[in-house]
């Protein structure tokens, strides 16, 4: 690799990881909710040794599936101060990297790799999805963009190691190895039906990765596996994610999403490029899923962004070669500066201005901790539940609805409490879960669009004992 | 190095295919589970034929059974609780013991059935002992020989009629057709197994002719079980993951044995139309499978054939790494494997424990003949073959009197928390006693403590007694 891009792909990176780092510190807290619940894990991690298998604060007690990997890489780390902070911001960055390698891959053209890498680097959707967040996604899109790279790459012996020692930490990681599965099959179908040949090496590879990430699942999701069956897919979730057209363009990013189609065209259709169709193939996939309902919205938007990112090097490649011949030529220096401005008008501006503070004051949970007794159960909304067990306390719900009990009924159940009218109806539900505290602070106000709990008329049953927060006395 | 290892691979890859190593195999892996809950009753099967046999040498074949759903005709497959008053009469040995030792030694005289069955065919040595290796691994033949199910007199019979036809002495078909004649007091699908095998048997040797005394065997089935001909391919709506172990099957099929067959039939495939045959004997065997989830097991004894085929056409591909070609093929075994070992974990534990035992001893000593036990369809069997009393519903839904009905008000009375009607329902069916175990209150019915009939009961002492609490087991009374 010559110097010059080097030096530019690491500015790029250190520009990520500034403006990555910068909205992480901007707030004192993570945010996220499963965040916390990933922190308690790796606590657990340091003090037992173990992950939780059963997690006594979730749900009243519930047993619980852990891919471990995660947790033990992140354990190794924890010895820095803010490595929750600090890491993720890292993984966030290094997809400029990745993205450089693949697109070189693909364009074979260093200008347009490295505007693909400062494209990959500043995505609407890392505000909703990665940064200032502790997620398992943080590192399992980088490791899957990786796996991507290492099989375009497969005829070099020591990719094809590294495509199988990922795929394995993958499916040690998240399911999320199941949209690998995905995605190579329909890269099979693809070549199939574009009548390219797949070499025997990759078909050996696409079988021993097919049936390693399917083993190593059905043995961590055996317990699921039996108690869903086919529903597994659906996760035991409750929540029936609703899309906005437009919003979801949006946090792709204008111009991923602009040019990242005209790529996929040009790519797909006219050159009939391998590395592309494997692309085409994870956006095929992540839609797949998306329109099954089988994988949330946001990050099935965050996979589909980054593909169309990396498709983008290809219309961006064909753009200067085709400004090249235009009578404007002449102007070709300018060319990168307006694609820069560009990129700050759609791609840096929007990711900024779309990253809100999710979590502004968890001090109540503090006091709750310090003022309730052990064994306690708090109400909040669903996105507070891994807060409160953060705090040492029990949740009534959390997102982590695998094994769960009776998720759905929970929710309504919560909603009910939140929303409802009838004093009867919330005391009964109150007791049925043996709720001790309501958390109701401005945001959850907000969230269900209420001044305070309808059905309060006195103290009698419900004490106000802090500003957000009422006691169940009754 | 390398030598020495190579030699150590011949050594063991002689050992494991030689008979008594794969008999021994087996007969452990049938045993395992015994050791660990003990030698006695296990399972609902094992209750309802305990049961059920005691009460045909009581009474003969009785037309009535007053404890199933609160009371019902005696339409029942007598294949297996005859067969067992049958042994009984013969040898005075007693139910008790013949429920737990007959699927052992069943199970191991099927293995050998199958060994020399497959060895008869000349199947290459490796495929042969896979072929039983993973027949020992599935969990359909674990479940049918880990405890006594309706499958292991019928299974070891259509093993042993299949094995007496294909041998040529002398005595032997009149023995095999004696074999198939006994068959026809198993159900249905037992039959139509056992038939279809013999008759493409006969028609790859080109001996179709033979098939025609076996023929009459259809009508004498039919006329045995006229009164289960709606039920006896039991062709009701079963969810498609119960065909499958991983997805909660009790007997489901491994989807690694799965893949093995897939691969198994493109090894079938290299000669075409050649093997038309097995084609056609594999899709009605499927169409069946399909109609009659308790298929499987005969399904399992085909597509362990077929998985070690696969096993041998993966291994003999020319691949361009041995050592994925190794890694794969670990992964598809260990797949299989592991479906074996968590089916022989899964029946471990003794099914009912001893808490639930004693309760429903303790039913049988509060309670008087007339009384229904209301509790999940899971005990109803044992609550009529330990404590000896009615049931409000049980698994034995064919021909249960108003099964709908009652599914209806059972889930009506789990879920409501109005005491008016829930003793209405009571009161209709003369239910007097209510067993909850902490399986019921952890998923099974219920989610949380204060849910539907759970609310009733804690709320409404001067109605409902807990008589019993004994680890999370309770019983209750209506006062």
């Amino acid at each position: 690799m010559k110097k010059k891009p080097l030096r530019i792909l690491a500015i790029i990176f250190l520009l990520s990881l500034a403006f990555n780092l910068y909205l992480s510190f901007s707030s004192s807290y993570l945010n996220n909710d499963e965040s916390y619940f990933n922190l308690r894990v790796i606590n657990n991690i340091r003090s037992t040794g173990l992950p939780i298998f059963y997690d006594e604060l979730s749900y009243g007690g519930r047993a619980l599936i852990v891919q471990p990997l995660f947790y033990y890489l992140f354990t190794l780390f924890s010895f820095i101060p803010f490595y929750f902070k600090i890491f993720p911001a890292l993984l966030i960055s290094s997809l400029t990297l990745i993205s450089y390698l693949i697109a070189r891959e693909i364009t074979n053209d260093e200008n347009s790799s490295l505007f693909t890498a400062l494209l990959a680097g500043f995505i609407p959707i890392y505000s909703k999805v990665l940064i200032n967040q502790f997620s398992v996604y943080n590192l399992v899109l980088p490791l899957i963009a990786l796996i991507i790279f290492c099989f375009v790459k497969m005829e070099e012996k020591k990719y094809m190691v590294y495509f199988i020692i990922g795929s394995f930490l993958l499916a040690l990681m998240h399911s999320s190895s199941f949209l690998l599965l995905f995605i190579l099959l329909f890269y099979l179908l693809l070549m199939n039906t574009e009548n390219l040949e797949i070499t025997k090496l990759k078909k050996e590879i696409l079988i021993f990765t097919f049936f390693l990430v399917l083993f190593i699942n059905v043995l961590i999701f055996k317990r699921a596996f039996l108690a869903y069956g086919f529903n597994i897919i659906h996760g035991n979730n409750p929540i029936h994610y609703t899309f906005n057209v437009l919003q979801g363009l949006y946090m792709i990013g204008i111009i991923p999403l602009f040019l990242g189609i005209i790529g996929l065209y040009q790519g797909f259709f006219k050159q009939k490029k391998e590395s592309i169709i494997l692309i085409s193939s994870m956006i095929l996939g992540v839609l797949f899923l998306l329109i099954l309902n089988l994988i949330n919205i946001n990050i099935g938007l965050l996979f589909l962004a980054f593909g169309l990112t990396i498709t983008s090097s290809l219309a961006i490649k064909n753009f200067f070669i085709y400004f090249e011949r235009t009578k404007f030529s002449s102007f070709r220096k300018l060319v990168p500066y307006g694609f820069i401005l560009l990129f700050v008008l759609l791609s840096l501006i929007p990711t900024y201005f779309n990253y809100n503070k999710e979590f502004n004051d968890l001090s109540d949970f503090q006091w709750m901790r310090e003022n309730s007794d052990e064994g306690d159960i708090i109400l909040t909304p669903l996105n507070y539940g891994h807060v409160v067990t953060y705090f040492s306390r029990k949740n009534v719900i959390d997102s982590n609805f695998l094994l769960a009990p009776d998720p759905e009924q929970r929710a309504y159940d919560v909603d009910l409490v939140y929303d409802g009218w009838s004093f009867n109806k919330a005391v009964e539900l109150l007791h049925e879960y043996g709720i001790k505290y309501i958390y109701i602070s401005k945001e959850v106000k907000k969230i269900y669009n209420i001044e305070d709990l309808k059905y309060v008329k006195d103290e009698k049953c419900l004490a106000k004992v802090k500003e957000s927060i009422y006691k169940v006395v009754c | 190095m390398r030598n020495a290892l190579q030699k150590l691979k011949k050594a063991y890859t002689k050992l494991f295919v030689k008979e008594h190593i794969i008999l021994l195999i087996g007969f452990i892996a049938l045993t395992l589970p015994y050791f660990f809950r003990g030698f006695s009753l296990h399972g609902q099967e094992s209750y309802f034929y305990y049961r059920i046999s005691n009460l045909i040498l009581g009474e003969n074949i009785p037309s009535y059974d007053f404890l199933s759903f609160g009371g019902r005709a005696f339409l029942y497959s007598i294949g297996s609780p005859l067969t067992l008053a049958l042994i009984k009469l013969l040898s005075g040995i007693s139910i008790e013991t013949l429920l737990v030792f007959l699927p052992l030694i069943f199970g191991f005289l099927s293995l050998l059935l199958f060994y020399h069955i497959l060895k008869y065919f000349k199947l290459r040595k490796n495929t042969l002992s896979f072929s039983c290796y993973l027949l020992i691994l599935s969990p359909a033949f674990l479940y049918s020989f880990v405890h006594f199910t309706s499958f292991a007199i019928p299974l070891f019979l259509n093993l042993l009629g299949f094995y007496l036809v294909i041998n040529k002495k002398k005595l032997y078909p009149y023995l095999a057709f004696l074999v198939y004649l006994m068959l026809s007091f198993f159900e249905f699908i037992h039959v139509l197994f056992g038939l279809l095998l013999i008759f493409f048997y006969f028609y790859k040797i080109k001996e179709l002719k033979r098939f025609i005394p076996y023929s009459f065997i259809i009508l004498l089935t039919l006329y045995l079980n006229n009164h289960f001909i709606k039920f006896g391919l039991d062709i009701i709506n079963k969810k498609i993951y119960g065909y499958l172990f991983i997805f909660g099957g009790e007997y489901g099929l491994s989807i690694f044995l799965l893949f093995l067959a897939f691969f198994g039939l493109m090894y079938l495939w290299r000669r075409k139309y050649e093997n038309i045959v097995y084609y056609l004997f594999f899709v009605i065997n499927l169409f069946i499978l399909v109609l009659n989830i308790k298929y499987l097991i005969y399904i399992s004894l085909i597509l362990s054939i077929l998985a070690a085929h696969g096993l041998k056409y993966i291994y003999k591909l020319r691949w361009n790494s041995l050592l994925i070609r190794d890694i794969t093929v670990i992964i598809l075994l260990g797949g299989v494997i592991s479906s074996g070992i968590s089916f022989l974990a899964g029946n471990s534990h003794q099914d009912p424990n001893d808490k639930i035992y004693n309760a429903l001893l303790l039913l049988r000593e509060k309670t008087n003949p007339r009384d229904a036990v209301l509790s999940h369809e899971k005990y109803g069997i044992y609550i009529n073959s330990i404590a000896n009393r009615k049931n409000f519903v049980d698994v034995n839904k064919a021909y249960a009197p108003r099964a709908e009905l009652r599914y209806y008000y059972l889930n009506k009375i789990f879920h409501s928390r109005d005491l008016t009607n829930t003793l209405k329902v009571f009161n209709e069916f003369r239910i007097t006693h209510i067993l909850i175990t902490p399986e019921m209150k952890n998923g099974l019915v219920w989610n949380t403590k204060n849910e539907g009939l759970l609310y009733l009961l804690n709320k409404n002492p001067e109605y409902f007694k807990l008589i019993y609490n004994q680890g999370g087991i309770e019983v209750w009374e209506l006062t």
